[in-house]
């Protein structure tokens, strides 16, 4: 056989195989990278501090996100810009940003990777400016960027860091879905912390902006590097918001925080995230605020309190307003039909309740619970058969 | 009514063996038993007693002996010779000697995995602490940790190799720290395209496991092919010893080779394969033998399960009390399961499967066995005979051929069953395609060092790659530098997902009717084509061959289509040249270009030609391997050749290689489309006659380099195909039908086979 490089040249000629690729020049000096303030840490790895003023409260009391009390100087803010957007082992992290607020500014560290191989040297690095903080925030980092972390250090042959993860993205999700189109960071910059990025880079022309830096075409890294800088500031804002919605009551008169409202929901499950029952006094705040402006998810859930604290009264009232409401609510007509039933042993009143019911509106699931309800119901209501 | 007698009977029926062509018998055979070792761990030892396992059969002591001393091994065994305890013995030992070290089994299909978890289950339950996981596309995400964690013994394929386990590597770091054993079952699969794709895929495996600094040793098992050990050391990249002879004990084994009745001795039209294979299953049914019936496909095997079903139709004796199911493809886990067990347990008397239950699963003992078509090779008809047979007692294998080429030569050869070496296996691992996808994943899951092997010489293909942009070369690695997940791309099991769908628009419906593969959905399925499918009649509205659509619509035009293909194939390296079995052969890189350009309407009954029409479609350019097998002057064959009146040397060449097309599947592991077979009148490249043999598939899959290995043999068999067929002029079973429209001046026929005989003899 004969040797392959021949016979890729004969495939070259017959048209088979791809022309080489001409601007194939890999740059072996060393180039500054675009941008203010990069040092050279080593051969291959670059390091900068971009500094903000202070975006964070110096603690965190309310507990609603971070364990109560936490210091703002504790806090890593962190994220990677990758060479590929899925996981496995052929995906790199090129430039890392970090981001801390040790006193009165909120300093944005930049690593970056300027080829593969000073990756030994990135590692170690990134693991002594982040070893000693706790938690580590980022916004899908538990199943991203901190998995991305671990294979690069085990392919490195160096232990991975073990840090306790914080990840904004799953409070953002309880938060926001159904309110914004989608939960993802720059939507939620948009339309949470009003902050618009007029020249922003997406986040997915990053892989191609550092495969062009290694071929000595520097016009589009610039973008990456601003971008990660900007994401490390939104993230570190975003749980400001955070707090700030945390510290609001929405049954009193100040004024909420700016940006899209939370929903109410949302805010009382994340609230009952970190409580034991019984409920959370700010998750009930945020409950009966919602069932105020008329949000029926709210008001199943205060229902669900109260009956559970034997407040059937109460739980009555809002059953019936969500059905005076919306006459063919499943779920409300079925509550009421239970109290009725065995709470009020009128199981006439029960039936009439779920007899109103539209049942071509329901699911085969729903229709099959009902029709099981109203045979029990009217055996429960026949009348007795008059003796012979 | 037994087997025994039944048989008897069959002997003394004369209508029956008329078309018996051959009834070899292989007497019994005692077990060769060995006691179990003494040095075996006592905890294994009484799981396996528990399990009623007090010795062994000489070949698994002897696998076991290999293993221990620290050979990578292959065993050759036939069906139902406890092949499984073979490589379960040592490796179950292993892990329990030495507490962290783990074993990965491959198998190529999931079902075969799920049963041999099953398998494995029954020993260990014996007592035996050993977490054992099926890794692949349906294990729930709840369960893939903990079996990547804890997992000792992992049961997986080479898709979820290829595309989950190997490019996250990191995630099983602790597995492939600790890999022991590497196990192969159903070897003889991987061949072809497969194969390749599956060197390849071991050359990663391996790659990832020097990197954790472990060197699993490899224990394969094949069933019975020409060249086990040859495989399996060009699969793993290292020798390999072969354990071969079986001690399993066999009852007495009936072989009968049935060839249907001559219904028109001219063209060669013989009875249908499909109903003298029901009658053959109902009279075994009936005499109550239990019975499974192998059909070449999953709608023949639904046919001959109804007719069976149908004949036994009686509701006063509740079907005779004989119940009969189909086995096939498609059909959900739960159902296949439940007619296994049915088998196991007596239940179910006869089933009717396609190949699916030709690999190990496990489905107890039957007594007869009928193929319906001889299947496509020698370890396969094998492995089908093999279900019928008890350990002790009787059994029948009855091959029914149908009228191709192929089941004619072999219905006629029994010896090719019991004596001589069946087909070869082949592979290309450096197939230039393969090899350069499987780089690509390859550097996706560690950069190459400058200094490493991957196959043959990585540097080359990767400065290939680097050109290409997807990896990157700097401080002597190649690291991967584009943003996509290779593996993703690349199909281990070749061309099969491109294959053409066939979409029945007929009255605004749209039904998939089947599918086609690309290469020749061009000369059949192009626009205004006509398509016959089971007995239907379509005309081809269009062909969308980049989306891989063909529409179609029921047509009743009385004309079928015949498209007139022109091949030009371009020589791009002469890598050699050397006599062989009388001819001069030539060994190198073609450039195939082939192109539909036009079709004859033809019409049905008098083939009268009634039009012609145009085919657009862009020329098919295939880079791949190939031999062309020239009838030089002064050799036998060319000799031969210029004894050819020169007005019958186009039609002869053209016939001897439609013969060696349909000859070939004989000798190697392969399907009559592998191959690319044209002849030639004075090539203009060598200036000689002669015939061009190529891989049928970019880049070649060392397909032509093992025909001409066996090219004698090839030459030979095509000359009894032809001389052998009761045919005049040529019919479908031989060197196909005679046109009248062609004009010749002489009988085909006599004209191949004289050319044939004075070439070989």
């Amino acid at each position: 056989m004969s040797s392959l490089a021949e016979r890729l040249a004969r495939l070259r000629e017959a048209g088979l195989a791809p022309p080489p690729r001409s601007s194939l020049s890999p740059t072996k000096a060393a180039r500054t990278p675009p941008g203010s303030g990069w040092k050279q840490h080593t051969e291959l790895l670059w390091e900068r501090q971009l500094h903000y003023p202070a975006l964070l409260p110096e603690t965190f009391a309310s507990g609603f996100i971070l364990p109560p009390g936490t210091a703002a100087e504790n806090l890593l803010f962190y994220d990677l810009e990758t060479t590929g957007l899925s996981g496995g082992t052929g995906n790199t992290a090129f430039l890392i940003g970090l981001g801390k607020q040790p006193g009165n500014t909120y300093t944005v560290t930049q690593l970056f990777l300027a080829d593969y191989p000073g990756e030994p040297e990135l590692l170690p690095r990134f693991k002594a400016l982040s070893g000693p903080f706790s938690p580590h925030i980022s916004y899908n980092g538990l199943s991203f960027d901190s998995q991305i972390l671990k294979t690069r250090f085990l392919l490195n042959r160096l232990p991975p860091p073990a840090s306790l993860q914080a990840d904004l993205l799953y409070p953002a999700r309880r938060l926001w879905r159904g309110r914004l189109p989608d939960c993802g960071l720059q939507t939620l910059e948009r339309k949470v912390l009003n902050i618009f990025r007029p020249d922003d880079l997406p986040g997915s022309e990053a892989p191609a902006a550092w495969f062009e830096w290694l071929e000595g075409n520097e016009t589009r890294i610039g973008g990456v590097f601003r971008h990660n800088a900007n994401d490390i500031v939104s993230l570190g804002k975003l749980l400001a918001r955070l707090e700030e919605w945390a510290c609001h009551n929405p049954l009193g008169n100040s004024p909420a925080p700016s940006g899209t409202p939370p929903r109410c929901r949302g805010m009382a499950r994340q609230w009952e995230q970190h409580w034991e029952p019984p409920e959370s006094e700010r998750g009930r705040q945020w409950l009966q605020a919602g069932w105020g402006a008329g949000e029926t998810d709210c008001g199943y859930e205060l229902a669900r309190h109260h009956k559970r604290l034997n407040q059937h009264e109460q739980a009555l009232s809002i059953w019936e307003a969500i059905l005076a409401k919306n006459p063919n609510e499943f779920t409300a007509a079925e509550e009421l039909a239970k109290y009725w039933e065995h709470r009020r042993r009128r199981p006439q009143t029960a039936l009439a309740i779920i007899a109103r019911l539209k049942t071509d509106t329901l699911s085969p699931a729903q229709n099959e619970a009902l029709e099981y309800r109203r045979l029990r119901l009217e055996r429960k209501t026949a009348v007795p058969r008059p003796l012979p | 009514m037994g087997l025994q007698e039944l048989l008897k009977e069959l002997h003394g029926d004369r209508a029956f063996m008329e078309n018996v062509s051959a009834w070899p018998i292989q007497p019994a055979r005692a077990g060769s038993y060995v006691p179990l070792p003494e040095d075996i761990n006592p905890a294994l030892r009484i799981a396996l007693e528990k399990r009623g396992i007090t010795r062994l059969y000489s070949h698994q002591a002897e696998c076991r002996r290999l293993v221990r001393e620290g050979h990578d091994t292959v065993v050759v065994t036939p069906t139902a010779s406890g092949k499984t305890l073979c490589y379960n013995l040592p490796v179950l030992e292993r892990l329990m000697e030495e507490p962290g070290s783990r074993a990965l089994y491959l198998f190529p299909t999931k079902a075969l995995s799920q049963d041999q978890q099953a398998a494995l289950g029954q020993i260990l339950s014996g007592g035996l602490s050993i977490p054992v996981y099926t890794f692949d596309g349906d294990t729930p995400s709840s369960i893939r940790l903990a079996a990547r964690q804890g997992g000792r013994l992992i049961i997986s394929n080479p898709d979820m190799l290829h595309t989950g386990i190997l490019p996250n590597h990191t995630k099983w770091m602790e597995f492939f720290q600790n890999l022991r054993y590497l196990v192969l079952d159903e070897l003889h699969v991987y061949t072809g395209v497969f194969g390749s794709s599956m060197a390849n895929l071991i050359r990663r495996l391996q790659r990832i496991c020097r990197f954790y600094g472990s060197r699993p040793q490899v224990i394969a098992a094949s069933a019975t092919i020409g060249n086990p050990a040859e495989l399996a050391a060009r699969l793993i990249g290292r020798p390999v010893k072969a354990v071969e002879g079986s001690g399993a004990p066999g009852g007495e084994k009936h072989l009968i080779l049935y060839n249907p009745p001559l219904v028109d001795a001219r063209q060669g039209i013989r009875r249908g394969v499909v109903l003298e294979s029901r009658r053959l299953a109902l009279r075994l049914l009936k005499a109550g033998i239990k019975t499974i019936v192998f059909a070449q496909s999953r709608i023949s095997a639904e046919l001959i399960a109804a007719y069976i079903n149908n004949s036994l139709a009686n509701v006063y004796n509740s079907n005779q009390r004989i119940r009969v199911e189909s086995y096939r493809g498609g059909y959900l886990p739960s159902e296949r399961r439940a007619v296994e067990k049915g088998l196991r347990d007596g239940t179910i008397q006869g089933v009717v499967s396609t190949n699916a239950l030709e690999l190990g699963i496990d489905i107890g003992g039957l007594d007869a066995a009928v193929l319906a078509g001889l299947p496509s090779s020698a370890a396969s008809a094998w492995q089908r005979a093999g279900r019928a047979g008890r350990s002790g007692e009787v059994s029948a294998a009855f091959m029914v051929g149908s009228s191709s080429p192929t089941d004619q030569y072999l219905v006629k050869h029994p010896d090719y069953f019991l004596g001589r070496s069946p087909e070869s296996a082949y592979i290309n691992p450096d197939n230039l395609y393969i090899l350069a996808d499987h780089l690509k994943c390859a550097a996706f899951e560690l950069p190459f060092e400058d200094s490493e092997h991957f196959g043959a010489d990585s540097g080359e293909m990767l400065a290939f790659l680097e050109e290409q942009g997807v990896v990157r070369h700097t401080a002597e690695r190649w690291f991967w530098s584009d943003r996509s997940y290779p593996s993703e791309g690349v199909s281990m099991r070749g061309r099969s997902s491109e294959n053409v769908v066939i979409v029945d628009t007929s009255a605004g419906a749209n039904t998939v009717i089947g599918e086609m593969d690309a290469h020749s959905a061009r000369e059949l399925l192009h626009d205004e084509a006509i398509y016959l499918h089971r007995g239907e009649q379509y005309m081809v509205k269009r062909l969308d061959l980049e989306n891989h659509h063909a529409y179609v619509e029921r047509s009743t035009v009385n004309y079928y289509t015949d498209a007139i293909t022109k091949s030009d194939i371009k020589v791009l390296t002469n890598d050699g040249r050397r006599s062989i079995a009388g001819a001069e052969e030539f060994l190198g890189d073609l450039l195939v270009r082939s192109n539909a350009s036009s079709y004859k309407k033809i019409r049905f009954g008098t083939h009268e030609n009634v039009g012609f029409g145009e085919i657009s479609l862009p020329e098919d350019e295939m880079h791949t391997r190939g031999i062309f097998l020239a009838f030089a002057r002064d050799s036998p064959a060319g000799k031969a050749w210029e004894a050819v009146p020169a007005a019958m040397q186009a039609p002869t060449a053209a016939r001897t290689a439609t013969l060696m097309r349909v000859s070939a599947p004989i000798f190697l592991l392969s399907q009559p489309g592998d191959l690319g077979i044209a002849a030639r009148v004075q090539d203009p490249h060598f200036k000689e006659s002669g015939i061009y043999i190529y891989d049928n598939y970019p880049g070649g899959i060392g397909l032509a380099e093992t025909f001409s290995g066996r090219l004698e043999e090839i030459i030979r068999a095509a000359l009894e195909l032809a001389a052998g067929c009761p045919c005049m002029e040529g019919c479908p079973s031989c060197i196909g039908a005679m046109d009248e429209r062609d004009e010749l001046p002489d009988n085909p026929k006599t004209a191949v086979i004289e050319f044939l005989r004075t070439w070989i003899e």
